[in-house]
């Protein structure tokens, strides 16, 4: 389904994640250094990158710089480093995300998922609660056959809310996901829920959306 | 005492010469006279007693003076942490200054041999990690293979389930490793419902059959190290999945000024005798606490070096691990006097 690039130099790692990908769907390129990536990188164009920091040659932060510098492509980065510097360096670099070594192998396809449906590449499945049916791949969002217009942070929100409906949400999980983490004094999920909100709720139709005081909010399942 | 002046000797053993004088004298008209005193006898007594002290005086501050450096050096090592960073460096009369140097070097020899055994901790850390993710996810990946036989999917279960377990053993060992070489935590603050919400995720992500349930009744936040803090909490969820029954409930909420994260499971529970050791044992360096379990050791300590602490209520099929954290910004210390270094200047260790 979509294209990824393996920058990984440890064999038996790289194979795995072949093997893995694959069955998921992807088609899938190992690279063994940073220099060998750089060099494909142009030709192929990758939908995702699953880079490892500890490369012999150019380093997994140099490469992720290089990469970030001329292309939007999602990148993951993989890791035995778990400190928060670590991470901070990375993301700062331009990693969309950041793996700490060793990972459940479902774990890490579900952040695949996630940063190529941020990426706008990947037709992820619909996903549908009792009232709704929330498609990531057109972007849409339909409530008892009406279509629900929707801006993209609306949308982003809606969909996270959706995927975990049922459950309370934290304002700051909403935060980290929708808005990246950056938490203004004014309090953007409040305004963006109640936006939502409008546009979801026809004439007569109950409020799908719970707020939950001082911890987050919930969709109805 | 060659600092001494001669005029300083002179005063000073003069003073404890006519302070003698005057205690002897004392005493033997005490001895001659024990009825009733007389005034004279009081006034001899209060001025022997007045020179008494002027004299102590007088020796007490030389001494004080001269003593300087080595007051200077009981106060230094007395402070000194876990890791010497510091040195005493040589002041004072020459043996003062041979024993601080000799004090000094024994430092540097300490603070080599931490820092040795740090990078150790870290190169086994890293050079661990690298096998464990790809027999992880090998056995991750087999597990999704189509044509997998279905005799071996079993198999290939406990395998996984025996490698997590040895991946998280060595994560607790390391940490004991790094908090026996006095590492300090990192002071953040921290959105605890975001990090539980990501750590519910990840084990999930592990335990796909696993009913993990998350309940917030608040949303704090706190100055924690997220990092230590997560892996006290899997630690408990570990406990959770492994010995108890779910579904499995992780809480979060809060108790007056502090936070409180709950782990709670419809098991069997604890043994009375299990539970009495995870109260009491001196963690995590007592090795019969591994008997109360490790990640759970591992799991007070990290409370307790929060200044927190990690209780316990468990009766069958009700038993809840409950971690405090404060909720107000302080210095966090150590259980254990020493172990998390007191100053940044030692910086973090990972």
């Amino acid at each position: 389904m979509a294209a990824i690039l393996v920058i990984e130099d440890e064999q038996a790692t790289s194979e795995f994640l072949r093997r893995g990908l694959q069955l998921a769907g992807h088609s899938v390129r190992v690279s063994r250094t940073g220099e060998d990536a750089l060099r494909r990188f142009g030709d192929n164009q990758p939908n995702l990158v699953l880079l490892d920091l500890a490369l012999p040659g150019i380093d997994g932060v140099e490469v992720c710089r290089t990469i970030r510098a001329t292309a939007e492509t999602p990148i993951i980065v993989l890791s035995g480093r778990d400190s928060v510097e670590a991470k901070v360096e990375s993301l700062d670099a331009g990693a969309d995300d950041y793996v700490v070594k060793p990972f459940a192998f479902s774990e890490m396809l579900a952040r695949v998922r996630a940063a190529l449906r941020r990426g706008g590449a990947h037709h992820a499945a619909p996903v549908r609660t009792a009232a709704l049916e929330i498609d990531p791949g057109t972007r849409t969002a339909v409530r008892g056959g009406r279509e629900i217009v929707l801006t993209l942070r609306e949308f982003d929100l809606l969909l996270l809310l959706a995927e975990n409906a049922g459950r309370i949400v934290p304002r700051t999980v909403l935060i980290d996901r929708v808005w990246g983490g950056h938490d203004s004094m004014s309090d953007p999920v409040k305004v963006y829920i109640n936006y939502v909100r409008k546009k979801l709720n026809g004439p007569g139709e109950p409020d799908l959306i719970r707020s939950v005081r001082g911890v987050g909010y919930m969709l109805q399942r | 005492m060659n600092r001494l002046s001669t005029t300083q000797r002179l005063v000073g053993a003069c003073a404890i010469a006519l302070t003698l004088t005057l205690l002897a004298t004392l005493a033997v008209l005490h001895i001659l006279l024990p009825a009733s005193p007389s005034q004279a006898e009081l006034a001899v007594a209060l001025t022997g007693v007045a020179m008494l002290i002027a004299g102590g005086m007088l020796v007490g501050g030389i001494a004080r003076s001269t003593l300087a450096p080595l007051q200077h050096a009981i106060t230094f090592l007395d402070g000194a942490p876990a890791i010497p960073r510091e040195r005493l460096r040589p002041a004072g009369s020459r043996d003062l200054q041979l024993l601080a140097e000799q004090i000094d070097r024994l430092l540097d020899r300490v603070e080599t041999e931490f820092d040795r055994r740090q990078r150790f901790v870290n190169t086994v850390s890293h050079e661990l990690r690298t096998p464990l993710t790809a027999i992880t996810g090998t056995l991750d990946v087999l597990l999704l293979e189509p044509a997998l036989d279905p005799m071996l999917r079993p198999r290939l279960l406990v395998l996984r389930d025996e490698c997590e377990r040895l991946t998280r053993l060595s994560q607790n060992l390391l940490l004991v490793g790094r908090a026996e070489l006095g590492f300090s935590l990192d002071h953040r603050r921290v959105e605890l419902a975001s990090l539980l919400w990501d750590i519910a995720e990840q084990v999930r992500a592990s335990h796909p059959e696993a009913d993990l349930r998350l309940i917030f009744d608040a949303a704090p936040a706190v100055t924690c190290d997220p990092d230590r803090l997560r892996q006290a909490v899997v630690n408990l969820l570990d406990n959770a999945l492994r010995h108890g029954r779910c579904p499995v409930t992780l809480g979060l909420g809060t108790e007056g000024e502090q936070a409180v994260i709950a782990v709670h499971d419809t098991g069997p529970g604890l043994s009375p005798d299990a539970a009495q050791r995870l109260r009491t044992s001196a963690l995590p360096w007592d090795t019969r606490s591994a008997r109360a379990g490790l990640g759970l050791a591992v799991a007070r300590w990290v409370a307790e070096a929060h200044g927190g602490a990690l209780h316990v209520r468990s009766c069958p099929r009700d038993t809840t691990f409950s971690l405090w954290l404060p909720g107000q910004p302080q210095a966090m210390t150590a259980s254990r006097g020493d172990p998390v270094a007191p100053t940044a200047a030692t910086g973090r260790h990972l």
